[in-house]
């Protein structure tokens, strides 16, 4: 017989039992939507991080110096330097950052009101505009950054000093040495963002901010590279360190939020144990309730032999029934998830406290990855495979006469 | 009588903050051939106020006003060895700030908790209890080496006829790098503005009152107003300020220990 025959056997088979196979494709779809949707949970957990991290620290890998006190090259030689590292390393940034970040007790003045900052990012609005523009604005234009003295202040900070877009603000900080210096600034917009990553931050111009710290105006702390795909973090920071040759460090943005790191891997395991558990289920499920069906197919089965179906083409019939089981298994379970997961994102969730950070503007966010939807969509495929191969091996093996015979 | 005395000297020095100067007199005081030398002027100014032959030791209570927010006190001992540019403040008011403290060794300032019974590194630049003073106040006083005089002009500040200075940093680590400063015939400071780097008035320290002990003097009130904080109380702009006064000054010795880790932690139990 034809492997096309099987199919079509098979395909027949499933279709005309469906009563049959509905409890199992229940079972495989609830798994695997189970599986989908806590996956996807996690992983738009993990990219709202990523994002916020990336768009805090200026991109989704940092380099910076391995020593500051390093002898420099000329801001111009050593950006030269980490481009062509960048590109012998065959990587294709989505955007290239330079920032200055001033973190030692600066303090912003607006109408007599003071607060202390614990990040001032100074930033290059031409090149990262289009990133820091995904932050949540409140009020005011972003896009006019591109000017000078223009600021970016948290809607914390706003109502602490009293101050609204179009306000001036002075930015003190301390310059290298640890004498006083003082900017005058324009609030341009006002942003919403979390606690870690906001409350107290202000955006500002880098060459502004060099200046008041009394570096060379190209100076940058770091230089981070915005990726398209922020997963691939880890493995591009491991390349790009080797192209520096030591003389720089390239490192995921994650690692400067050890804790937060440290909960999504804890998640990402809680993830994998969950679907370990399920697929445990699964299979035992399908292994049990494969046996029902066979039994009760043993006429059935019995008759396919004596019309001259060979021992093997019946198992292969049988495991292409459980295959077609799978496949609609898996797209009622994807269907299911999609529409929870779509569901649970409408739900305002802010004022969670803690939980604001995996937010997306109060939101749940979910993120489904085609290659996760993958795996787990093969995964599922094979258990259900695994579970129907004992019982479509034990219906090989039925005797034609003894199986016409049965009750 | 010495409420009347000291309430009189402040409102005198408010005034002078508020700026109520008589006509400056530079022409007059250059062509009459008596300018000074302003170094010597800044060496004398730093004289009178430092103690190099002896240890310092005094009680200080800090009063801070934040307009509409009321007010704050707090009161410290301050003992200081110049010599040794090294100082040491314990707080002993209120009861819930009591041992914290302040070791200035050289260039290190260490803060003190008792409650975590731990010491941090902190600057001289900081602000001290988060009030308007900072703790580089509390050393000893070296306005020749740091900084250099860039104008100098008379000018009658009150009572008082002053040289008013305008001084440069001369390096990067100084917390104020511009400030205007005036000086008393008697080569007292009597009153500065600090600037930040850009020239941004931070603030405004004024010195209306000092006590003689021997021939040095140490300042009776010091009254600092924050040109950055404040609120506006009906209509009007008020800067946040803090009065110290200081009490009980001696320049008896200090026993050595003073200036020690162990003495804090003790004072902190």
């Amino acid at each position: 017989m034809m492997p096309g025959m099987t199919l079509q056997i098979a395909f027949r088979n499933f279709t005309r039992n469906s009563r049959r196979f509905i409890l199992l494709g229940l079972s495989a779809s609830v798994g695997f939507f189970f599986v989908c949707t806590v996956q996807s949970l996690v992983a738009g957990l993990s990219s709202q991080i990523n994002t916020r991290g990336a768009r805090y620290y200026g991109g989704h890998v940092i380099i910076s110096r391995v020593q500051e006190s390093q002898p420099a090259m000329t801001a111009a030689a050593e950006d030269r330097f980490i481009r062509e590292a960048i590109s012998r390393a065959g990587i294709h940034p989505a955007a290239i950052s330079h920032r200055t970040h001033f973190w030692s007790q600066a303090v912003v003045f607006s109408n007599g009101e003071s607060v202390q900052i614990r990040r001032v990012i100074g930033m290059d609005w031409s090149t990262e505009g289009v990133k820091i523009r995904g932050l949540q604005f409140v009020s005011g234009k972003p896009d006019e950054m591109n000017e000078p003295d223009g600021a970016l202040i948290s809607e914390v900070t706003a109502r602490l000093l009293g101050a609204r877009v179009g306000d001036q603000i002075i930015l003190q900080v301390k310059r290298d040495g640890g004498a006083l210096n003082t900017v005058p600034l324009l609030v341009k917009a006002v942003f919403r963002e979390v606690s870690i990553f906001g409350y107290y931050t202000v955006y500002m111009d880098r060459g502004v901010l060099n200046r008041a710290l009394g570096k060379g105006l190209d100076y940058s702390a770091t230089i981070g590279l915005y990726l398209d795909d922020y997963r691939a973090a880890g493995r591009i920071a491991a390349r790009l360190s080797k192209a520096l040759e030591g003389r720089y460090t390239a490192m995921p943005v994650v690692t400067f939020m050890p804790e937060i790191s440290t909960m999504l891997r804890a998640l990402t395991l809680v993830s994998y144990g969950i679907l370990a558990l399920l697929s445990l289920v699964i299979a035992v499920g399908i292994l049990n309730i494969y046996r029902v069906i066979i039994y009760e197919r043993t006429r059935e089965i019995g008759t396919m032999r004596a019309i001259g179906i060979q021992r093997t083409q019946v198992r292969n019939i049988i495991l292409c029934e459980a295959l077609y089981l799978a496949l609609c298994s898996v797209a009622a379970g994807l269907a299911f998830s999609i529409l929870a997961l779509s569901a649970v994102s409408q739900i305002q969730l802010s004022g969670a406290a803690g939980f604001d950070i995996f937010l997306d503007r109060g939101h749940l966010s979910w993120v489904l990855y085609p290659d996760n939807v993958a795996v787990d969509a093969v995964l599922i495929t094979l258990i259900t495979l695994f579970g129907a191969l004992g019982p479509a091996r034990s219906a090989q093996r039925i005797e034609p006469v003894v199986a016409i015979r049965a009750e | 009588m010495r409420i009347l005395s000291r309430a009189a000297g402040v409102c005198l020095f408010l005034a002078m903050s508020a700026g109520t100067f008589v006509a400056p007199r530079t022409g007059e005081a250059q062509a009459a051939g008596n300018t000074p030398d302003f170094v010597q002027l800044l060496k004398k100014a730093d004289s009178l106020v430092t103690f190099p032959d002896s240890d310092f030791s005094a009680q200080y209570t800090f009063v801070q006003e934040s307009p509409g927010q009321g007010t704050n006190s707090k009161q410290a001992m301050v003992f200081r060895r110049d010599k040794d540019n090294t100082y040491l403040i314990v707080i002993v008011k209120p009861e819930e700030d009591k041992g914290k403290g302040y070791l200035k060794s050289g260039n290190n300032l260490w803060f003190y908790d008792p409650v975590s019974r731990r010491f941090t590194f902190t600057s001289a630049k900081d602000r001290f209890q988060n009030m308007n003073a900072r703790n580089s106040d509390f050393t000893r006083s070296n306005l020749a080496g740091d900084y250099r005089v860039t104008s100098s002009t008379r000018q009658k500040l009150g009572k008082y006829d002053c040289w008013l200075l305008d001084l440069q940093a001369t390096s990067d680590d100084i917390t104020f790098p511009k400030m205007r400063i005036w000086i008393d015939a008697d080569g007292l400071v009597r009153k500065t503005e600090d600037y930040s780097y850009s020239g941004q008035h931070v603030r405004t320290v004024a010195f209306p009152q000092y006590q003689q002990i021997g021939a040095r003097y140490v300042p009776q009130t010091v009254v600092i107003f924050d040109k950055l904080r404040g609120a506006t109380i009906n209509g009007t702009f008020v800067n946040e300020r803090t009065t110290y006064t200081i009490a009980r000054p001696s320049l008896e010795r200090l026993p050595d220990a003073t200036f020690t880790k162990t003495w804090l932690e003790k004072l902190g139990e």
